[in-house]
């Protein structure tokens, strides 16, 4: 007989066995809990959270209520609410753990930060160099030259008011890692053709060269590096660590051909006549803006800052600076400051309409310009250059004050009325901005009315069938940082597009797309594992800043280690499909006064496969439960202050049967597999299928992450298996993407006696004459088959069709052990 | 399966023999403890220690190879005690006088000395088995892989028949299949004696639908099982074959015998997703996508048609089996070519009964379970409801007979082979995560064995059968009885088919693989 009783004012029908939690449940009603799991017997009542009230009864636990007939529930009311968010809040107090990392979501580049720093950590330079290259091949580069957007974004400063280094932690690794190149896929045969070896060039040759495309790099200039080179100064980017990162790349088969500017030398109509299946054009934005400041055309001493330092640090800069002022407030005009002080300068004063905090520059160039002995001179315009007899003497400018915020949200600076005055000068510097080259272009592909590239912003595909387009040429000029992003996501559009699929889907696919996830934020208390203060980088005296030696020393391997430990690693497996985070932000819980007893458990982590970190866990006991009740092995045991503990020292010698249904049965990152942990929930695409080890027919989730599986999650929803699942249905994959896989057909070499690579069509020719040939001359019954129990139905029945239609036998068969 | 796995749970007891199945079959295993927590009794034939064991209710230490007397033991019981199904025997059956012949001899005094299993234990288990509601046989290798495999198969049916423990939910015979898709490569045909849906190809009408579908003669002959296939190339009248996704010269039993076999062809295919030992040996190796690069169905043991679908590219130049396969085929002037796995399904389901009623549509979320032979037919969860497929069951009765080889003063240890729980068959080797979790074989040796020979574990042990000879290393557990060892055989290290007896089942052509006289000796 069914009980019938009234959830919220629905009447609903349960089993007489059923708690009240489990009617919902049953139902489809969703009543919050942590330590509920249907597939145990028991309630606990641990978490708290599946408080409701019954008529008659008041407020109470609804896993520990069975079902009465006519009994009124009530799920939720702000009574109810209230003390939902002081339990969650409890639970988060002790719960050392931040689901997603503000930097990454900051990176334009969209860089595992916490996952490299990490690896610097403990000590693992090269893995860290892998992860950073994931998404960015020049790591030398950036990690001297990036603006660091990361940095003000770090959760760190809740802690003790500083960021992590990140940037410079990134210096370190690749400095110390040397050359660590993840192998190139095999040669597909397609050729492509990037233009311009600057940043966003040299990214998109990586990529696709790791694709295994044949890519040839056209550059204008005799040596690599683009804007990195001729933009920024050597005592910021010394050039040799432009070489490394350029010869890491070449070191994948990229073909560099240098002094080779594109629309001089080399036209687009050759590259498509000689077979290039598709072309990048990353030319940058070269040429540098007078910000439209009169005067400036009229004589000498009034110069771009790109033509400024192009010169200067190539140590071709012959004429004499005297005093100089540099126009502007970005890096660009911090650099040509600070290569002034190093060259012949007797004053340098850098003019810039704003005030200090909106200048584009980061606050540590700007300082170290102003240690060298440059002036800053706020809020201030420039209208003209003052010249007397042709050579010029000052400039003209105007005092401003901010007024209203403008569209890039900063106040806008207008001029104060009768304040125009002169600064002395015998050399103008204008940072004022770049433009594209467009005669370049011209021509090959539609610009838009600012002269930039026109692209497609997703695929960056251009007017012109097979040419893409970006950096600083397509979105006018920006960071380094942005220039490889859009580098790398060309690469993605064109190794789709030359394989003849949508560039448009390869661009949105999980892992292709530079993922831009943005992290839910909520107040937890950050207990870090360090209680260190950042690590300053060391720097060269201003005293022995009179070349162009690099300024920043480095870390050493100790301040490194240890700067990275700082690192909160605001970072969890289970992020987005955590219940506790999901909870949390429904009912609005959290504080940042952290409680805890963090620290005082060591990980379990010696088992290759699962790990139990206890900063996170909240003491649901639903791993002991499950591995007692329902896989009834019980490795498990209530410990210290109620946490979980193992019976013995290692998984293993606890009699752990490695199901991973434990990891399941955590509501949050506490218990995780360990072979997912690197990866978060909006990498991830999945895949329904069946187990292909034993008979049983489980089905699971392969989890694909940029094109390879790298692990498998339960289906509630499989129909044999349900959240069930062994050792092996759950670990296997990594044979899938084994080294040691055929990739190609084989032919015995009648001379040698090896097994040598061979086309398919050689193959599979030598296959039908010689199966046709002997079945021709010693009949039907001299032919044999084996069928496979591990292929598919649709594999076995083609098998048999072959033997049977084709070579006219019945002498087939298939093993059971294979 | 007659039945279904998700039964399993509401089983009141389950008689397990010759299925290590929480090693072999985890989640199936998994279910069955959570029976036994439910309050299902376990009866467990086997001679090892196994998981299931500290679990159940009745342990029947059985000596490897006396499955057959065993059975015949628990049902002169019951027929004695009068637990019998009379009704179910009379109704369903038939032959039952033949049967009672043969088992009237196997008394529990008589079947004691065989198995050395005790009176009282095979008279309860007989008892809980026949007198249990909801009662069913879960089986799987060690049941099989013995020269008598057809005869214990067909005396377990004997029992389940005349308990009436078939043809309604929780009950029936149920062998649990080892591979993924062994149940669908034998439906799909890819057997020497029948086309898809067990359609014998002796027999004409079935011979001519395949003519008039296929549109060529068919030969209508028996083809050669494994075993022969080997034997016909030692005389040298196989001279061709193609092997895909199979690895004999590590798989089957007398690994020496294989090997010599598969050199002597004049020419070999391999298909497959590694360069196999037997691969080794071919002319030509074609490179296969593993399941994980491609769209079909596998069927499992419980006869559930499931989707197998492509998450990532194949490696290099690999492609499906299917398409390979379909390529050769034209080249051989019989154009194969189908769009999709999908397509291959329709063709499947227009020329097999079984599966007509189903196609990728009906099976995506959940599997269709075969009989299904109509659009709107809901699949089928047990077998036999109402009829078995030739009428009445054919009672059968099954003399015990030794196993092909027995122990002697040469070879006085008894080998038996199986599985472990972190690897599968010979593929999971190439896993670094499962290989670094169970990294070698541990080959397990009674204490008394193993005292003999003063090794204990970690130490090497030379193990040799009258076929060849392995070195291994010891794991020393009373897991086995003294005077029987046990070993794996998913280590290519430790190739334990040098030492099995390739003597066959004369039906089934299944070789020996769970009992071979051995001796060992420290290493």
């Amino acid at each position: 007989m069914n009980v019938s009783l009234f959830i919220d004012g629905r009447h609903i029908e349960a089993e007489p066995w059923m708690t009240v939690l489990q009617a919902a449940e049953y139902n489809g009603i969703q009543i919050p809990t942590l330590c509920h799991d249907p597939r145990l017997p028991s309630p606990t009542a641990r978490c708290g959270l599946c408080v409701v009230d019954i008529g008659g009864m008041g407020l109470v636990q609804a896993c520990e209520i069975p079902v009465a007939e006519g009994l009124e529930v009530v799920t939720l009311d702000p009574q109810i609410a209230e003390i939902r968010k002081q339990r969650l809040s409890e639970l988060l107090s002790n719960h050392n753990a931040y689901c997603e990392p503000p930097c990454h979501y900051a990176c334009p580049a969209g860089i595992d930060i916490p996952g490299y720093l990490a690896a610097v950590a403990r000590g693992d330079d090269a893995e860290a160099v892998t992860i950073i290259k994931k998404r960015l091949p020049l790591p030398r580069i950036i990690g001297r030259v990036c603006p660091r957007p990361c940095e003000g974004a770090c959760r760190r400063t809740q802690v003790d008011g500083e960021p992590v280094a990140i940037c410079s932690l990134k210096r370190y690794a690749s400095d110390s890692a040397g050359r660590v190149n993840p192998p190139a896929a095999p040669a597909t045969g397609k050729k492509v053709a990037v233009i311009g070896a600057g940043p966003s060039g040299l990214t998109a040759a990586y990529y696709l060269a790791l694709s295994g495309h044949q890519v040839t790099i056209f550059e204008s200039n005799s040596v690599a590096g683009g804007m990195t080179l001729t933009g920024i100064p050597p005592y910021r980017l010394p050039r040799e660590v432009i070489a490394e990162d350029v010869a890491d790349i070449l070191a994948l088969g990229v073909e560099l051909k240098l002094d080779c500017k594109f629309g001089e030398d080399i036209f687009i109509e050759h590259l498509e006549s000689e077979g290039y299946d598709a072309t990048y054009l990353a030319i940058g934005a070269q040429c540098g803006s007078t910000g439209g400041i009169k005067g400036v055309e009229e004589g000498e001493g009034a110069y771009s800052a790109v033509e400024f330092l192009r010169a200067s640090n190539a140590g071709e800069w012959t004429r004499p600076l005297g005093r100089v002022v540099v126009l502007g407030g970005g890096f660009t005009a911090v650099d040509a400051a600070r290569s002034s002080l190093r060259m012949d300068a007797t004053e340098v004063t850098i003019a810039y309409r704003r005030t200090r905090g909106e200048m584009p520059a980061t606050q540590e160039e700007v300082n170290e310009a102003e240690d060298e002995g440059s002036t800053l001179m706020l809020l201030t315009s420039p209208l003209s250059v003052v010249r007397e007899n042709g050579a010029l003497t000052g400039v003209l400018c105007q005092k401003m004050a901010l007024g209203e915020p403008d569209a890039s949200g900063r106040r806008k600076p207008e001029p104060i009325a009768g304040s125009e005055f002169v600064i002395p000068a015998d050399t103008v510097i204008m940072a004022l901005g770049q433009e594209v080259e467009d005669e370049d272009v011209a021509g090959v592909c539609e610009l838009t009315p600012k002269g930039t590239i026109a692209a497609d912003k997703l695929t960056l595909l251009t007017s012109r069938p097979g040419v893409f387009a970006g950096g600083d040429c397509e979105t006018g000029p920006a960071t380094v940082v942005e220039a490889i992003a859009a580098g790398r996501r060309a690469a993605v559009a064109i190794d789709a597009y030359v394989h003849g699929k949508s560039a448009e889907a390869a661009c949105r696919a999980p892992g292709a797309r530079l993922e831009r996830h943005k992290p839910v934020f909520f107040d937890i208390g950050a207990k870090p594992l360090s209680d260190e203060h950042r690590t300053h980088m060391p720097v060269l005296p201003v005293e022995k800043r009179r070349n162009m030696d690099e300024v920043e020393l480095g870390f050493t391997e100790e301040t490194a280690r240890a700067e990275a430990a700082r690192c909160l690693q605001c970072t969890c497996h289970e992020a987005s499909v955590c219940e506790l985070q999901r909870l949390s932000i429904r009912y609005g819980a959290g504080s940042k006064e952290f409680t805890g007893d963090t620290g005082q458990f060591d990980l379990y982590d010696g088992s290759p496969i699962l790990q139990l970190d206890r900063k996170r866990c909240i003491k649901c006991h639903s791993c002991i439960r499950v591995c007692e009740e329902v896989e009834r092995v019980g490795v498990y045991e209530v410990g210290d202050k109620e946490y979980p503990k193992l019976k013995a020292a290692t998984y293993k010698e606890s009699g752990c049967v490695s199901c991973g249904q434990c990891t399941d049965a955590c509501p949050t990152g506490a218990l995780v597999n360990a072979q997912l942990k690197p990866y978060r929930e909006w990498q991830i695409r999945r895949v329904r299928t069946t187990c292909p080890l034993c008979g049983t027919g489980c089905n699971f989730d392969l989890n694909v992450v940029d094109g390879k599986v790298v692990g498998v999650t339960t289906a509630a929803d499989a129909p044999v298996n349900g959240e069930a699942l062994c050792v092996k249905g759950r670990y296997h994959f990594d044979l899938i993407h084994s080294p040691d896989r055929l990739t190609t057909p084989l032919i015995r070499n009648k001379v040698t006696g090896q097994l040598e690579p061979a086309s398919w069509d050689d193959a599979l020719s030598l296959v039908a004459t010689k199966l046709g040939e002997i079945r021709d001359r010693e009949g039907t019954e001299a032919f044999g088959a084996l069928s496979s129990a591990r292929c598919t139905n649709e594999d076995n029945w083609v098998m048999s069709k072959f033997v049977r239609a084709v070579m006219r036998t019945n002498n087939l068969d298939h093993c059971a052990r294979t | 399966m007659t039945n279904s796995i998700n039964e399993i749970e509401q089983y009141e007891c389950l008689f397990v023999i010759g299925s290590n199945t929480t090693e072999a079959h985890p989640v199936i295993g998994g279910k069955m403890k959570r029976a036994a927590r439910n309050g299902a009794k376990l009866i467990i034939a086997d001679p090892r220690h196994i998981e299931l064991v500290d679990h159940s209710a009745l342990w029947l230490r059985l000596i490897p190879g006396t499955d057959a007397a065993l059975v015949n033991g628990m049902m002169n019981i019951i027929i004695n005690e009068g637990w019998a199904d009379q009704e179910f025997i009379a109704k369903r059956c038939e032959n039952y006088d033949e049967l009672w012949e043969v088992v009237k001899k196997y008394t529990p005094d008589v079947v004691s000395k065989i198995t050395s299993v005790p009176e009282d234990q095979l008279r309860a288990a007989a008892e809980l088995y026949a007198k249990t509601t909801k009662s069913g046989i879960f089986y799987t290798l060690g049941i099989t892989e013995h020269t008598t495999g057809t005869a214990n198969v067909r005396n377990l049916a004997n029992l389940a028949m005349v308990t009436g423990h078939v043809g309604v939910p929780h009950a029936g015979v149920n062998p649990l299949r080892g591979q993924n898709n062994v149940q669908g490569a034998c439906d799909m045909g890819a057997l020497p004696n029948v086309y898809s849906g067990y359609r014998n190809v002796t027999v004409p009408e079935h011979a001519a639908f395949f003519e008039d579908a296929w549109g060529v003669p068919m030969n209508r002959d028996l083809g050669l099982r494994i075993p022969e296939m080997f034997d016909a190339m030692h005389a040298g009248e196989l001279k061709s074959m193609f092997i895909m996704g199979e690895d004999p010269v590590l798989t089957d039993a007398d690994a020496n015998h294989v090997r010599a076999a598969i050199e002597s062809l004049e020419f070999l295919v391999v298909q497959d997703i590694f360069l196999t030992e037997t691969a080794k040996h071919a002319d030509v190796v074609l490179p296969a996508a593993c399941y994980a690069e491609k769209d079909g169905t596998f069927t499992n043991t419980e006869r559930r048609v499931q989707r197998v679908r492509k998450a990532v590219d194949a490696p290099g130049e690999a492609r499906a089996d299917w398409e390979i396969v379909c390529d050769l085929a034209t080249r051989m002037g019989y154009p194969m070519s189908y769009d999709s796995p999908a397509d291959i399904f329709e063709e499947i389901r227009r020329l097999t009964p079984t599966y007509r009623g189903m196609d990728y549509e009906r099976v995506d979320a959940c599997g269709l379970q075969w009989p299904c032979p109509t659009p709107d037919h809901p699949g089928t969860q047990v077998l036999h409801e109402d009829t078995f497929p030739r009428g009445r069951g054919q009672l059968c009765g099954v003399e015990y007979e030794a196993p092909a080889e027995l122990t002697n003063a040469d070879y006085p240890i008894l080998l038996t082979t199986g599985r472990m729980l972190y690897q599968y068959n010979i593929s999971t080797r190439q896993s670094p995560i499962l290989d670094g979790l169970a990294p070698c074989e541990m080959t397990e040796i009674n204490p008394v064995d193993a005292a003999n020979i003063g090794v204990a574990t970690g130490g090497k042990v030379r193990v040799s059968s009258r076929r060849g000879s392995v070195v291994t290393t010891a794991n020393v557990t009373e897991r086995v009885p003294p005077g029987t060892m046990f070993m794996t055989f998913h280590y290519a290290e430790t190739p334990v088919n040098e030492l099995t007896n390739s003597a066959f089942d004369p039906i089934s052509k299944t070789a020996e693989y769970k009992v071979s006289a051995v001796k060992i000796e420290k290493a």
